[in-house]
């Protein structure tokens, strides 16, 4: 395997030293650029008190490309599709390399404390939110209680 | 190159098959669009021109283990064919007859393997083999 | 009392020479001063070279954003950029009357006419651009 860039490594060493709270990344040791990820769902969230699975991958061309992101845990958002793919800005058409992988994870964190079923990747999850917020609230709240165990 | 994890690898994949990238003699996708570990897949086959079979759909079951792709996926043919590596009881792919999954690489993909099983039928040895009635199956 | 010379190490230091208002205010070299796209020092190089200085120059953008010139190049050259600035989303374009910016400028001029949608200068592009926008 190629050497590890700088920025990466670097990158890696302020997430473990100066951790971002409610969420943690740890790399593989037999891949340094995949990352296991848990990200707490945020306070007054319907995600409240759920620990979310990720894994992350940095593509080759990173930081020119986006990371790869998905959820692994299961999870009842507009924005986040059944095989855990998050449909999200700044992980496509707006990724700019100025940005880390923390404050991706970051992002995903502010995504589940504001769905957006406007801009919808799951669209039936979207269509229910849209018609019934309150019942697909509950929904997202009872799968987190579900799935989104802390462990 | 870096390696790609399975599971992003297989996402790529299941994309191009979606938005029908590939090409047209062969198509796949997820058995259960639920399952977030990615293993069952569907697959067809459009059988080679000029062979006896032409104008046939195979449909295929693919599964990928947790090792792929390092290790090749296990492969069977949902419908009935009758070709030299495949298990004419279960329909199964068998991995020693079969070139492409005998020498595996990480770089081939399921893509790679429904063309060469196609590649396969078109064979001069195998393009006339007698064929079972079109639409059973295995 | 007679001092005799018997070696002489000569040791020199340099650093890009950046005007003041382009050092996003802070003052002097410090810990900030990094490229924004790869993270190493504005005196050190991108990651795809050896040697720091000509062979690896760095360049200030029109909104004081600073970059070395492999990096921002690379970035400019992907479909996601659009000719905007990581840092600022703004279109980039080289600063001007910086010295060390000049030797770049024809090389982003060309960079620059790819990815400059709204810049447009005929009606021809206006049209395909409208086309463009429904086919969207």
């Amino acid at each position: 395997m190629a050497s590890l860039p700088k920025r990466i490594i670097k990158e890696t060493e302020r997430l473990v030293s100066d951790p971002v709270p409610g969420i943690t990344a740890q790399p593989h040791e037999d891949n340094l650029r995949y990352f296991q990820v848990t990200i707490e769902g945020p306070q007054q969230s319907p995600y409240e008190s759920g620990v979310f699975e990720l894994e992350l991958f940095l593509p080759d061309d990173y930081p020119m490309e986006a990371p790869k992101v998905r959820f692994l845990t299961k999870i009842y958002h507009p924005n986040i599709d059944r095989l855990g793919r998050i449909c999200l800005d700044v992980l496509k058409t707006n990724w700019s390399p100025a940005l880390q992988i923390r404050t991706v994870l970051l992002s995903i964190q502010a995504l589940l404390a504001s769905p957006n079923p406007n801009d919808p990747l799951a669209n039936d999850v979207a269509e229910d939110w849209i018609k019934n917020e309150e019942a697909a609230i509950e929904k997202a709240r009872e799968w987190t209680r579900l799935y989104a165990k802390p462990k | 190159m870096s390696r790609v994890p399975r599971s992003f690898r297989l996402l790529e994949e299941l994309e191009k098959g979606e938005k029908g990238m590939g090409p047209e003699s062969c198509s796949y996708g997820l058995a259960d669009s639920d399952d977030i570990t990615m293993t069952n897949w569907n697959g067809t086959i459009l059988g080679p021109p000029h062979s006896n079979h032409e104008n046939r759909i195979y449909s295929v079951a693919i599964e990928c283990g947790e090792e792929y792709p390092d290790q090749p996926p296990q492969i069977k043919f949902v419908s009935k064919i009758n070709l030299p590596c495949v298990d004419q009881i279960t329909g199964e792919v068998k991995k020693n007859q079969f070139h492409t999954l005998r020498e595996w690489k990480r770089s081939y993909t399921m893509e790679t393997l429904l063309l060469d099983l196609r590649k396969e039928m078109a064979l001069p040895t195998n393009k006339k083999l007698p064929q079972p009635t079109e639409g059973s199956n295995f | 009392m007679k001092i005799e010379a018997k070696k002489i190490h000569c040791v020199f230091a340099w650093s890009w020479d950046i005007p003041g208002d382009c050092q996003d205010g802070t003052q002097g070299p410090s810990e900030e001063d990094v490229c924004g796209i790869c993270r190493v020092s504005y005196n050190g190089t991108c990651p795809n070279c050896k040697f720091p200085g000509d062979d690896c120059p760095l360049v200030i953008g029109d909104c004081n954003h600073n970059f070395h010139v492999h990096c921002i190049q690379q970035w400019l050259d992907t479909p996601t950029a659009k000719g905007l600035c990581p840092m600022c989303r703004q279109l980039f374009s080289l600063k001007r009357g910086v010295s060390i910016n000049e030797a770049q400028v024809e090389k982003f001029a060309h960079l620059l006419m790819k990815s400059r949608p709204t810049a447009l200068t005929t009606d021809e592009e206006d049209i395909m651009m409208d086309q463009e926008f429904l086919v969207r």
